[in-house]
Formats: structure tokens, sequence, C-alpha cells
């Protein structure tokens, strides 16, 4: 469904986003430089996993805009599953996954020192 | 007489010994558990890992070679092994017709289908034990999934319908509590389609510190499997996390409708 090997980034306006269970989901408007709008449909974890990260259906707000970042789908369509997203100030929200990865990262990091 | 005296005391023994060992191996397992644990082995072991994917993806960590590599892509080369050289001989051709099924077609996903038997055993996060006289509860975060495990030493029923989370009979083996599963309704186990014929071994052990909870389950099914396939997964001891209710569910429409828009 998703190319895991792949990102793709969009910037645009989130119109909905749902913390729900088995898996929260956002859509997000983008405007190319035609004025043409495509909306993106994004996938994350599922919600007992973001709130245990500390996630809450107000981390993300409708008419917040975001530059998002995710696996794309393979079949083209304009859907991506979440790695991070950065808002007009700058804060950065990662997937909590990839934090645990991260870490694990780090660990390996300093096994090698 | 006193021969007799003698043997009710080493009786009495005997059985206060088993019943020590029975209340600390409840002891043990009873409470939350949840995770996964923060190392490679924990997050490898997420949602259900194998012993052989495990060394597989140990020995890739410990190679200086692969040191540049991220952690993913050996987990990702690790699966793959473990699926191209365990899991796929094991699969009847019934099964390999569509193996590995797409996690987007995922019911769970698409129509809030709460999960079986053999998907709910390895699911990620909680998963809260509760040791009574003659039953055991597992009672896992997601889906809010209740199971129940009797181990009063009773069989299953006669003509006993298939279910979703099937018939679970258990006991102590030392410390381990052993689980046997039948009457298991047709679903997904790992990323292929089981029969109603599923059957389960499981095995759960406590770490000796007490804090990391492996479970080891081994299923058969003549239909999905040519021979038994044995998958592991691990805790963490969380004893200050709850479970919540699972009662907002939401077909994922937009997702949907992309998704048909593509085709």
């Amino acid at each position: 469904m998703f190319d895991g090997e792949q990102l793709v980034t969009v910037t645009g306006t989130v119109t909905r986003f749902r913390m729900v269970n088995p898996h929260a989901m956002m859509s997000i408007e983008t405007v190319d430089e035609s004025g043409n709008t495509q909306s993106w449909s994004v996938e994350f974890d599922g919600r007992l996993h973001l709130t245990r990260a500390g996630w809450n259906p107000s981390t993300f707000k409708v008419g917040e805009r975001l530059e998002v970042t995710g696996n794309p789908a393979r079949s083209g369509s304009s859907m991506m599953f979440f790695n991070s997203s950065v808002d007009a100030d700058g804060v950065k929200i990662v997937r909590p996954r990839l934090e645990l990865n991260e870490s694990i990262e780090e660990q390996r990091r300093q096994r090698r020192a | 007489m006193t021969k007799v005296i003698t043997r009710i005391i080493f009786l009495a023994g005997i059985l206060m010994t088993w019943n020590v060992q029975a209340q600390s191996s409840a002891a043990g397992l009873s409470g939350m558990w949840s995770g996964p644990p923060d190392t490679p082995e924990g997050l490898f072991c997420f949602f259900s890992c194998s012993d052989y994917a495990l060394e597989v993806q140990v020995g890739l960590l410990d190679d200086p070679a692969n040191d540049d590599r991220p952690y993913g892509a050996l987990t990702a080369q690790a699966n793959r092994m473990f699926s191209d050289n365990v899991m796929e001989p094991k699969l009847t051709a019934a099964t390999l017709t569509t193996y590995p099924l797409d996690p987007a077609e995922d019911p769970g996903f698409l129509k809030c289908e709460p999960w079986g038997f053999a998907r709910q055993i390895f699911s990620p996060h909680q998963n809260e034990i509760t040791i009574e006289a003659d039953h055991i509860e597992m009672h896992y975060g997601e889906w809010d999934a209740r199971r129940m495990i009797y181990t009063d030493g009773r069989t299953a029923p006669e003509n006993l319908q298939a279910s979703l989370l099937g018939y679970s009979v258990g006991h102590f083996d030392g410390a381990t509590l052993v689980v046997s599963t039948t009457h298991v309704s047709a679903g997904i186990l790992s990323r292929f389609d089981h029969s109603d014929q599923l059957t389960a071994e499981e095995r759960y052990s406590v770490s000796a510190d007490g804090l990391i909870l492996t479970l080891d389950a081994t299923f058969s099914d003549p239909w999905a499997l040519k021979q038994p396939l044995t998958l592991k997964k691990i805790w963490n001891w969380s004893l200050d996390e709850e479970i919540y209710s699972y009662t907002d569910c939401e077909i994922p429409t937009d997702f949907i409708e992309s998704r048909g828009a593509a085709r």
C-alpha cells in the first residue's frame, strides 16, 4: 500500500484530523502554483499508540498550515503514511515509532563508541 | 502410625511447595504488561517476531559492516529472511495464493472489525493479566478485548461453535503459563489467512527480574500450514498504564474514497 522506502512532502492546510480507532487520519488541502487544490489523505498509527506517546485530538488543528512528510501510496494516489510534520512556527512532530527507532540508533552509536 | 503421620507431613509439604510455586508463578504474571521494551529486540517484536528473525537481526546489528545501515533496513532484511526461509516454506498452496496480505486491506482498519485470536494475542501495547482461582483473564488495550483462559481442568463443551477469540484452557508448567486454544473462527495470522481448524499452544514466561514477559505461540492449521509455526512477542512490565474503551472506531471513508479513485 505505502512505499516504506520513499518519502513525499506536501505543504497545505489541515481540513480534518480524526484521532480515532483503529488509525488516526488527516486530510490536508494543498494548492499548486496554478491555484489548483488537491486533497491529501494522511494515515497515522493507531490511536492507542499515539495516545501513549502523548498525542491528543488537538495535536493537529483544522486550519493549521503544515508541511507533512510521509511514505507515499504505491498507487500514486494522494495518500501517505505519516512520518513527520513541521508547522508554521517550525515545531516538528515525528511519528512515535520513528522516535523509538532513533532511540535504538542512539543505543547503537553508544555501543560503537 | 508414625509412618502415616510422616507420609501426611511429606504430602502436605509437597502440596504447600506446589501451591507456593503456583502462587509465585501467578504473582509474577499478574498485572499490566505493555511495550515494546526500548531495545532492538523489543521494538522488533512490537507485533510478532520469531527466534529465527531475532537471531538474524542480532547478527546484522552486531556486524560492523552494517554500522551505517539504519535499524529499519536491518529489521526489514531480518523479516524478509524469516518470510523467505521459515514462513513461506510452511504455508500451504491455499494460503500462498493471498500471502502476504496487504495491510491496507485489513478488515480491522477498513471495516472496524475486531481482531481474531491469532492477531489479538500479538496486539501491541497493553495486556492486563488477572489471575482468579479457576481462570485467567487477558485484557488487551487494542480493541479493549477480553479473553478467558480456564485453569480449572475443564475441556471445551461439545458442539461448541467457533468464535473470534476461541476457547482457551491453561495450566502452569513450573513458572510458565501454558495455554491451549481451539474453536477459533477463520481469520488472519501474521500476514496470511487461517481456517477454523487453527489450534495454538501459547507459553508465557516472565524474566528473572520480573520486568519482561515473553510469549512463544505455536500454531497448527492443516488448511493453512504444512508444519507448525512458532511466533514470539515481548512485553514490558508497565504498572502505570491503563486501558481505555474502544468505542470510537471510525471507518476511514476519506482514505477508502482516495484509494478507490486511484484504482
